[in-house]
Order: structure tokens, then sequence, then C-alpha cells
């Protein structure tokens, strides 16, 4: 798993839900630390259902 | 006189979408956007469920409108307002509510992005209510609710979605929360039956007080706050006092802008499948579109429609499609999503559907609908049957399949 500091978080723009590295989404079977990558490119975002391409890397 | 290649009227997420999908595909065509409020881009979705998300209010805006203007190349013309719309000639006359100074803006392609409104409490005292409908309207609940001690009572009139959603919100925020609804079921409109028991066991279960089956007959100010008075069906009317009452009734497409122009509007502004409304080159989305009888405020059809009308504006006509379009709701005490079938959206009652429940246990509930021909057209699901949504989105025949059939 990457340390945390290395870890990006990517921000759904239509809903603002954050999709955080080191944490993944279990919940979708997409374990912690799971690059935003190799997030399977049909995965959906759990709040609102846009996929992948309406989300934005942010830093907090 | 200003001119503007594309014009956008409206900067909300139907708006800004359209922008930033059409900035995707077209780097130098000059687009400006017109907005009677500060404008800027914030996520619409999270105004119910900032609480949760213990999002700080200043980071509910995303991007403010100058933020937005230089990523996407846009102009912003805020606190502007469209007073008409002259498709003959195609110019719109504008006011600049600031300077106040009017002028005309000329279009090559126009966008009504103009969304719509909350309906108004149709009993007394609606005007001592607060209603959810922009990040403003977000800004002034959350000054009032400062102002409140973390027990105060608030009533939430209106137990559909957004009510649903900002009763658990509120909740999660330390409020005690009274949910009215006129209906039998939480939800209606767009839930089956089977997820509004469970959502309305959950809600319960964290402390929200539910009044389904229940009329709000009027709202008058006392000396210990605002008393609602209600009637239960079948039983007395009762009345109880609240430090704050918000209204959740649903929503109005805005078409006086559209109609007043001529343009052909039924409740939102008609348009067809490729978003063109019956005046040449102007198109409509969002909260304010309809296409083939169907209004959808959700934010799936706004971002199909998007994505639809920025490839048609850059040449390449795209109709629109409605594949099946899952509504998340941020009910964190009961995860759900639903799917409503096109003829409960449209409240014919041409097609007969079977329904199909299968655990519905206290923890989750998945209940499918089907035509008589086996066609899968819609489900809802409460609890841990929501990991199964996309699996189920994929089986479900599309809103324009469905009104073929």
């Amino acid at each position: 798993m990457a340390p945390a500091e290395n870890s990006k978080k990517w921000q759904c723009i239509v809903c603002g839900f954050i999709y955080d590295e080191a944490e993944g989404w279990p919940e979708d079977g997409i374990p912690a630390g799971t690059a935003w990558d190799d997030v399977p490119a049909d995965w959906l975002c759990p709040d609102c259902g846009v996929g992948k391409d309406d989300f934005e890397m942010i830093a907090f | 006189m200003t001119d503007h290649s594309l014009v956008i009227i409206g900067s909300g997420q139907a708006g800004a979408t359209v922008a930033r999908e059409f900035r995707k595909l077209d780097k130098t065509t000059s687009v400006c956007i017109i907005t009677a409020d500060k404008g800027g881009f914030y996520s619409k979705p999270m105004l119910s469920n900032a609480f949760q998300k213990k999002m700080p209010l200043d980071k509910l805006m995303m991007q403010d409108a100058t933020t937005f203007d230089e990523k996407n190349q846009t102009k912003t013309l805020n606190f502007h307002r469209v007073n008409s719309l002259d498709v003959d000639n195609k110019q719109l006359s504008v006011t600049d509510e600031a300077q106040q100074k009017t002028f005309s803006i000329t279009y090559n392609n126009l966008v009504l992005a103009l969304g719509a409104e909350s309906i108004a409490a149709p009993f007394a005292g609606g005007e001592l209510t607060y209603s959810i409908n922009s990040h403003d309207d977000y800004l002034s609940l959350r000054q009032e609710l400062a102002k409140l001690s973390a027990n105060s009572t608030i009533g939430i009139i209106g137990g559909g979605l957004i009510g649903c959603e900002l009763a658990n919100d509120l909740s999660l925020g330390g409020f005690n929360i009274d949910l009215f609804e006129q209906a039998e079921y939480l939800m209606q409109r767009i839930a089956h039956q089977n997820a509004s028991i469970h959502l309305e066991k959950a809600l319960s279960g964290i402390g929200i007080t539910i009044h389904t089956n229940t009329q709000v007959q009027s709202i008058s100010t006392n000396d210990s706050g605002l008393k609602v008075n209600f009637q239960p069906k079948d039983q007395v009317a009762s009345a109880k006092n609240y430090d704050l009452l918000i209204t959740a009734l649903g929503l109005k497409p805005k078409i006086q802008l559209a109609k007043n122009a001529g343009i052909k509007c039924n409740h939102g502004i008609e348009c067809d499948r490729y978003l063109a409304t019956s005046a040449p080159n102007v198109y409509a989305i969002g909260d304010c579109l309809e296409v083939q009888k169907l209004t959808l405020p959700y934010i799936l059809p706004i971002m199909e429609g998007a994505k639809a009308l920025a490839a048609t504006l850059t040449g390449n006509p795209t109709a629109l499609k409605y594949p099946s379009m899952p509504v998340a709701v941020k009910t964190p005490a009961c995860p759900m999503v639903v799917c409503p079938p096109v003829s409960h959206i449209l409240k014919s009652g041409s097609q007969t559907l079977t329904v199909e429940s299968a655990n519905n246990t206290p923890h989750e509930s998945h209940t499918l609908y089907r035509l008589e021909n086996g066609s899968q057209v819609g489900f809802s699901l409460t609890g841990s049957a929501t990991q199964k949504r996309a699996l189920e989105a994929k089986q479900t025949l599309g809103y324009f399949e469905q009104i073929k059939n």
C-alpha cells in the first residue's frame, strides 16, 4: 500500500464524493491503496452515479 | 451589443456541465454564461448531505465564477438578469443588476439551463419556511441553524427525495427532526413501498419522527416559535411547535422566459431528442427540459443531456439517450438507490408492471419492476442491496425504450 502522503484524492465534480486512494472503496471491491488509474474504467461514483471522467484530482 | 457564439442562460449543474463538455470538444468558440446569481460551480446534490460530509461551508462552492471561467475559458455574466428572448433576431435583452444597465446580447446558439423553482407551500404560512434550491438558499438555512441550540426541533414538510435526505442530514447535525408527508409512504413517487418502509424504519431508528398520511394545514407564529397545524388521515387534527421549518415539496420547471418568447412549452420546455426547442438554434437542458413528456430533475439526465448537447453544438448531431439512470438517495441511515419505471414518472397507468421482491429483510430490500414480457424497467434497492445497482442498471431498459414498449 502506498504511503499516505503519496496517495491522492479524487473528487467527483458533480456531487463532491471523494475517492481516497489510501482507503480505496471496499464496498465495490476496490481495496485500500488502489491507485486511481487502477480503479476499473466502468466504476461509478457511489453517490451520484457518474463515471471516472467526471472526477478530478484534488489536493487537501 | 455584445456577440457570443454560444450563450448559456443559467450557471447551475446543467449550464456549467454544458459549458465544460462543450469546451472539451471546442477550444476556441466564445462561450458566455448568464446568471442572475453569483455564478460559479457547486455541487447541488451536496446541499442535502453537507453535514454528514462535515463539509466546511466555504468549501461548498467548488469554483467561483472567476475560477470557473479561467478553467473553462468561458465568460460568466453574474448578477445579470435576462429580460426577454427574441428568437427571430437571435437576441437577448439583459440587465446588469449591479450597474442597473440593460443591453443586448446576440447568439449563434442558445442553451436554456433555467432550472426549476421550489413548489410553493399550498397552505397558509408557507413564507415562514425555508426551501433549499440553491447555494444561496442553503447558506441562509445554515445561518439560521447556527442560531439554534443543538436539541432544537425542526419540521420538514415533504417526504420526497430532498425531504428525506435533509431529515437524515440535519438529524446527524444533532437536531430533533419531524418529517411530514401527505402520501402513505416516503418517496412514494420514485421508490417502491418495500424500500420506503425500510427507509422509514431506519429514519425512525435514528430518532426522526415521521408523520406519513398527514396533511399540513397551516403554519403560524406564536411565542414559542412556529406552530404547525396538521391533520393525520382518519385522526383528530393536531398541532406542534418548531424552531425552524423547511418545505421540500418538489420542483417546477422554469419556463416563463421560453414561453414569453413563443417557444413551445408543456410542463417543461418541450424539446426533441437533440434537445432542440421549437425555436431555431435554441436548446434546453436540465430541470427545465422536457423530452417526450419526461422532466427528470436528477444528476444523470443532466450529464447525459450535456454530453449529447455538447456534441450536437460542435457539429456532431447526437440524440439524447436516456439509459436507465439510477438515483442515489443520500440517506446514510438507509442507503438507497432507485430507478423508477417510466410509467411511474409519467403517472400513466397504461403499462401493467409486475413486481419482484427478494431479500426483503430488516437490513435490505431488493425490488424489481418488469413489463408483462419480462423486460426489467426499474428497481428500488436499500441497504446492502444497493451494491447491486450497477448490475441492475445494466439489466434495466432505458427510458425511451420503455416508452416505445
